[in-house]
């Protein structure tokens, strides 16, 4: 029971460490979809309407650079794993309730 | 692959966004028998890390000016089977889209649809018919169904753009296909990696089907 728990906290620092290792190094080109809507022309139909996200771009509240980044990284992590957290032990606690 | 809002028709969206309802209901059944109380904690650091690794961009060999990055979808399928993939993808994607403007509103049920299902569920059966094919070796399955999600999902969203009369069938395809069968081998060498290590460090993760519900084994 517990070695999973530690398996996981030992995974996630990893990925975070890699992931803020690698962070100065990615590739600011547009992805494939974006270059191919540039290529064919219907890039512009991409609309904002919803502009209350607080990190655009992974540019955290208009902060430039590599610590703009390491701030969406750090929030948007801890963002998906506390949403994870929330909802995967709503759902299986049903279950426990169930069977 | 985050389609931003504006490059789908209103009715396109709105019937994915109901596809995927359909399968949210049916993620969160199914995966009960798959998924025991105690992997939850595993399952949202792997959607933490894939929301990670999704920052990461590559710049794609023998196509100037453009990158790509990991989708996530098989990755979380091999472990977690292709629903609990689709929470994953959608845990990720919800974040996304809510706090980086990263893929669109109205469209977010095509970004689930497109990368959360299509994804998950073609990656993951070719894998499993792979795995079946090689025996021993999962490798090869691995690598294959990752570059193949990705693929896939690319001619799906062609598909998605056509019917939303974005762009011509045969001009998407054309160009999405090709480009994605790149950013594919990254995703291919990625998911391999991590599934290589998670083999060699918890090689009970990859065998999560096999573990009751509740989870009693170790």
């Amino acid at each position: 029971m517990k070695a999973i728990y530690k398996y996981s906290l030992l995974f996630l620092i990893a990925s975070m460490l890699i992931v803020s290792l690698l962070l100065p190094i990615a590739s600011e080109h547009p992805d494939g979809l974006e270059r191919v809507a540039e290529n064919l022309g219907f890039i512009e139909r991409a609309e904002e309407l919803y502009t209350a996200s607080p990190m655009p771009d992974y540019s955290a509240f208009g902060i430039e650079g590599y610590l703009g980044s390491f701030i969406s990284e750090a929030a948007g992590m801890a963002l998906v794993l506390g949403l994870g957290l929330g909802i995967g032990h709503l759902a299986m606690r049903k279950s426990k309730n169930a069977s | 692959m985050h389609i931003p809002d504006g490059f789908l028709s209103l009715p396109v969206s709105l019937i994915l966004y109901a596809v995927v309802f359909v399968f949210w209901v049916l993620a969160f059944r199914k995966s009960r028998k798959v998924i025991g109380e105690k992997h939850v904690p595993f399952l949202a650091v792997l959607a933490a890390a894939i929301f990670g690794a999704q920052m990461l961009n590559f710049s794609l060999i023998g196509i100037g000016g453009t990158s790509g990055h990991l989708l996530g979808a098989v990755l979380a399928a091999v472990i977690f089977g292709p629903y609990g993939a689709l929470i994953i993808m959608t845990l990720v994607l919800v974040i996304q889209a809510l706090f980086f403007a990263d893929g669109g509103i109205v469209v977010f049920g095509a970004n689930v649809f497109n990368m959360g299902i299509i994804g998950a569920f073609t990656g993951y059966y070719i894998y499993l018919l792979l795995k079946k094919v090689m025996k021993k070796n999962i490798a090869i399955p691995v690598f294959i169904s990752a570059w193949l999600s990705v693929v896939v999902a690319s001619f799906v969203c062609s598909l998605l753009l056509a019917l939303s009369g974005t762009v011509s069938l045969g001009r998407a395809i054309i160009a999405m296909v090709p480009i994605h069968a790149v950013i594919g081998i990254g995703e291919g060498i990625i998911t391999l990696g991590v599934i290589l290590f998670i083999k060699k460090t918890r090689p009970d993760l990859l065998e999560l089907e096999k573990i009751s519900p509740g989870g009693e084994a170790r």
